[in-house]
């Protein structure tokens, strides 16, 4: 087996998810310390998607951010699909690379979504088994985001940060702790996002994600075409209280707005972040 | 595994049968802030939600033509009978050309399907396998009595496909933002190609004996088997200066990925 011995990745401050929308804006130079691209879109032979991950590599670090590894599925790893996003991070050299505590399908099929699952031992058992297999594969430890969820199973044993705790731990894994999906399912199922960030280990969390929601109903809806909301930049001070310089990068997939708002997005997570990074050091 | 595989295949039967099947909804917790049934449709409905955004951006000239209900329709009814296999949403319109020429009601309108394949073979070129590309020196320097031996390739980004319909005329309009010609059934069918130069795909219709001679090549014919294609267009003395020609625009358009010459 692959020996990972450093349990956390160096932090690269305040990030951007890629959009092909900014692609030119981008290669200026931006108030921006680092990037994540979603692995899925890079995953293809060649063309323009590879050759502006490519120069964006050129000028900022990087990070790989998977939807599709499909860790929680009672199908056997895709090796092939690992095989494939080792060739493109042999390539792209990121920092560190990420994807969902989910499943996202079974039988071959795929839901091309990121599904909950029942906070039980089986489960975790299930999971950290594979994420371990997965990281030796790879030959590097990866990072395993919680995903919002809309449904709780009535066969769960224990709270989802327990869970993802246990995962992290029992798989020697790295956390990618979206804020935004703790306050959307805290919502969702009445918890305290607070008790969540407490129960979850300080020397595991790699990242933050940051991104908007809409409503639906009584259910809040992970969209990610807002701006980040106020409670949820309440939460994060209380994150960076809790686990430190930890990356932050803002996550919006649809309404893309121009960069600038984005940016203007990223210096409001600093304008939080650093006073409670000072007052801490 | 004991109790999460059926977990997971009574939610997924659900999320592709649309919302019909029951048996997640028991083991699901509902409460005052929804009931099951309304969380469990949060899923259902992000699923046919995101493949048709998906055919959406990958079928422009299909989107074009077709009334903005219609195309969301042919796309909802492709992802309702077409569950995705593929671990990338970007090959998931794969099988939507073949669907449309199959289905009913939209099969009685041909051109639906020959427009979507269009619109795949542009995604197809677009982000293709990097291939460098042969230069005239290549050629050059092959002594010219054995250039009917000679193997032409053809790189990936290069494709190619004959149409019953003006889908090229359609497609070009799109991008020129000029209003949507009427789809008409061409007098004689027409090839049309579609390749990338410096990351930029490029798209045009073909010559008749320039599509012969295109197709000899990716059959891995020899240089002299296109030549006799051309015979059919043209007089014998004038087939050579033709054959140059066409290989000669090819190189120069980034064409042909490589030369063979069988021992």
């Amino acid at each position: 087996m692959t020996k990972i011995s450093d349990p956390r990745f160096p932090a690269l401050g305040f990030g951007l998810g890629l959009r092909a929308d900014h692609y030119d804006d981008l290669l200026d130079p931006q108030r921006v310390d680092w990037l994540e691209a979603i692995s899925e879109n890079y995953l293809v032979p060649g063309g323009k998607p590879l050759d502006w991950l490519r120069r964006m590599r050129e000028k900022y670090p990087v990070v790989l951010h998977g939807v599709s590894l499909s860790i929680g599925s009672q199908d056997a790893l895709d090796l092939e699909y690992l095989a494939a996003l080792k060739r493109l991070a042999d390539s792209v050299e990121p920092a560190w690379m990420s994807d969902h505590l989910c499943w996202t399908g079974a039988h071959g099929r795929n839901l091309h979504d990121l599904l909950p699952l029942p906070y039980t031992e089986e489960a975790i058992a299930h999971v950290s088994a594979r994420v371990r297999q997965a990281q030796d594969f790879l030959g590097r430890r990866i990072l395993l985001e919680n995903v919002s969820s809309y449904v709780e199973f009535k066969s769960s044993m224990m709270p989802e940060w327990e869970f993802l705790a246990a995962i992290a731990e029992r798989a020697d894994c790295l956390i990618l702790l979206d804020v935004n999906n703790i306050h959307v399912s805290a919502k969702n199922h009445g918890f305290d996002p607070r008790e969540y960030l407490a129960g979850i280990p300080v020397r595991r969390v790699q990242q933050f994600h940051l991104a908007g929601h809409s409503f639906q109903n009584n259910l809040i809806i992970d969209t990610h075409d807002q701006p980040v909301s106020d409670p949820v930049w309440d939460l994060y001070a209380d994150a960076v209280r809790r686990f430190g310089p930890v990356s932050t990068m803002i996550e919006r997939d649809d309404n893309i707005p121009p960069l600038a708002d984005l940016l203007a997005e990223l210096d409001h997570a600093r304008a939080i972040a650093e006073p409670i990074l000072r007052a801490a050091a | 595994m004991n109790a999460l595989a059926p977990l997971q295949d009574d939610f997924q039967r659900r999320v592709l049968d649309g919302g019909i099947d029951a048996a997640i909804l028991d083991a699901v917790v509902g409460n005052a802030i929804a009931d099951a049934d309304e969380r469990v449709g949060v899923y259902v409905h992000a699923y046919t939600a995101r493949l048709v955004e998906a055919l959406e951006n990958e079928f422009l000239t299909l989107r074009f033509t077709a009334r903005d209900e219609a195309a969301a329709q042919m796309f909802s009814d492709y992802v309702a009978a077409t569950p995705s296999t593929h671990r990338n949403v970007r090959w998931y319109g794969e099988g939507l050309s073949e669907f449309l020429r199959s289905a009913s009601p939209w099969s009685k309108t041909p051109a639906f399907a020959e427009l979507a394949a269009l619109d795949w073979m542009i995604g197809l070129s677009f982000d293709a396998a990097d291939e460098s590309s042969i230069a005239e020196a290549d050629i050059a320097a092959i002594p010219f009595e054995r250039w009917g031996a000679m193997i032409l390739r053809l790189p990936q980004h290069v494709q190619r496909r004959g149409f019953a319909w003006n889908v090229g005329e359609v497609r070009r309009a799109r991008d020129r933002a000029q209003p949507c010609p009427e789809l008409q059934r061409l007098q004689f069918p027409q090839t049309w190609i579609v390749s990338r130069r410096n990351l930029e795909v490029h798209y045009r219709a073909l010559e008749p004996d320039e599509a012969a001679a295109l197709d000899a090549v990716a059959a891995g014919a020899p240089f002299e088997a296109m030549c006799e294609a051309l015979c059919d267009w043209h007089a014998q003395e004038e087939v050579a200066l033709r054959a140059a020609g066409l290989l000669k625009a090819w190189i120069g358009n980034g064409w042909i990925a490589g030369v063979e010459l069988p021992s």
